[in-house]
């Protein structure tokens, strides 16, 4: 009896629930739908775009905007100091002043000629002297320093020392102030009490001829031009007879 | 559409493919949650994030042949609307009502039952189911129109399995009771 009650209520039960179904009363799918969209995108997978790749791609987006955008490219409009110290080499600096040189004559009467063309080529050097610089540019436009300029890019070489002719035909050597040529006379006796005879005979007579051959007449001497983009604003000279 | 093709294309993600799923099971699994939360919006609610739930570790899945998706699913839902009711119900573990709802009408109800059971309809079995106390209509659920063995539902109540198949017993005195109430037939002890 007991085994039949059972049964009974079994069967009944399972005839009721086997395809038990309860029609919609209210349109759940949207929220679902959304809801798995969400997890899946939250979620890693190879096969499909996810949160991870979104990251990614906005990254590459971020980059490529920083990249194209190129806030770190040098500016165009501040001189290199590179470029401009090429640009004054010694040559430069030698055939300009000589050219200069040439042109003043000393019967002309005046320590410093006139120059009225301060206006270089493209790329060129012109000496300027320190009165014809226009007020305008030389508080302005501080130099930069003359010996960073040399620290960064100084030539491993030394460099050749300038010499000038004067326009009446006499040897004029100019020269930075010997004590910074230290390095450039090293092979040579400094010291004056040193005798001719204590150096090699070949060496001897060269610079026995030439000091007797050389006739100064009068010492010029030059400072480190200042340079400043394409302009020479800065020459100190020195003259002697 | 094929089922196995559907499952394929849910794995993948393709939302036509749950779509339909939804749709082809939504009613089933709909029924199997109201048979557990008698409330129709928290078994709404509950059929609602097992879909999600089912979407989401479709992966986990392999077909083995015809209706085996539907048990997957189902059982996902089960699990999911007991985990609900754990969380929602603080009567779940309610050892108290085994007493309180004890059937004294004992073999006159049964026999009275036994004769005319085949009058009820599915509608007054709905109904009368509704009546049954939480943790006996639970075990009731699982044991008879789940198929599960009473080791699985005293792990997935964490109760004792003679536990279970005594809440079993009394729920169905309960049900049957219930249906006999409502055809106005319940026989009473003196």
């Amino acid at each position: 009896m007991k085994k039949q009650n059972t049964d009974s209520i079994d069967q009944l039960l399972s005839e009721t629930f086997d395809d038990y179904t309860v029609p919609e009363f209210r349109n759940s799918w949207p929220k679902i739908k959304k809801q798995v969209f969400k997890q899946r995108f939250m979620k890693f997978n190879v096969y499909q775009f996810n949160v991870y790749y979104g990251i990614v791609a906005v990254g590459a987006m971020i980059t490529a905007g920083v990249l194209l955008s190129n806030p770190f490219a040098p500016n165009e409009d501040v001189p290199v100091p590179v470029e401009k110290t090429e640009q004054s080499s010694d040559d430069s600096i030698k055939e300009l002043l000589k050219e200069d040189l040439s042109i003043q004559e000393p019967s002309a009467g005046k320590d410093v000629p006139e120059r009225a063309d301060t206006e270089a080529p493209s790329g060129v050097m012109m000496p300027v002297a320190e009165d014809e610089v226009p007020e305008s540019i030389l508080p302005e436009q501080e130099a930069p320093d003359n010996a960073d300029i040399q620290r960064q890019d100084a030539p491993d070489e030394k460099p050749e020392l300038p010499i000038y002719k004067d326009s009446a035909g006499i040897d004029e050597v100019i020269l930075p102030p010997l004590e910074n040529q230290k390095d450039s006379l090293g092979v040579l006796p400094m010291t004056p009490l040193q005798s001719v005879e204590e150096l090699p005979e070949a060496i001897a007579d060269s610079i026995v001829s030439d000091s007797v051959s050389q006739k100064v007449k009068r010492v010029i001497v030059i400072e480190e031009p200042v340079v400043k983009r394409d302009t020479v604003v800065k020459v100190i000279r020195k003259r002697r007879r | 559409m094929n089922e196995k093709k559907l499952i394929r294309q849910c794995k993948k993600g393709k939302s036509s493919a749950q779509h339909e799923v939804y749709r082809v099971y939504a009613p089933r699994l709909r029924g199997v949650c109201r048979r557990y939360i008698v409330d129709p919006d928290e078994a709404e609610d509950v059929m609602q994030e097992g879909f999600i739930r089912i979407f989401s570790q479709i992966e986990k899945f392999t077909w083995q042949g015809d209706h085996t998706f539907f048990y997957w699913m189902k059982r996902v839902m089960i699990n999911h609307a007991l985990n609900y009711l754990k969380k929602n119900r603080a009567h779940f573990h309610g050892e108290a009502l085994s007493e309180e709802h004890a059937d004294r009408s004992g073999d006159d109800n049964d026999r009275f039952f036994d004769d005319n059971y085949s009058r009820f309809s599915k509608e007054d079995v709905v109904n009368a189911l509704t009546e049954v106390p939480l943790p006996f209509k639970m075990v009731l659920n699982m044991a008879v129109i789940d198929g599960m063995k009473h080791k699985e539902i005293a792990e997935a109540l964490e109760i004792a399995e003679e536990t279970s198949r005594s809440r079993l017993t009394r729920a169905k005195q309960l049900l049957k009771k219930a249906l006999l109430c409502r055809a106005g037939t319940v026989v009473r002890n003196a």
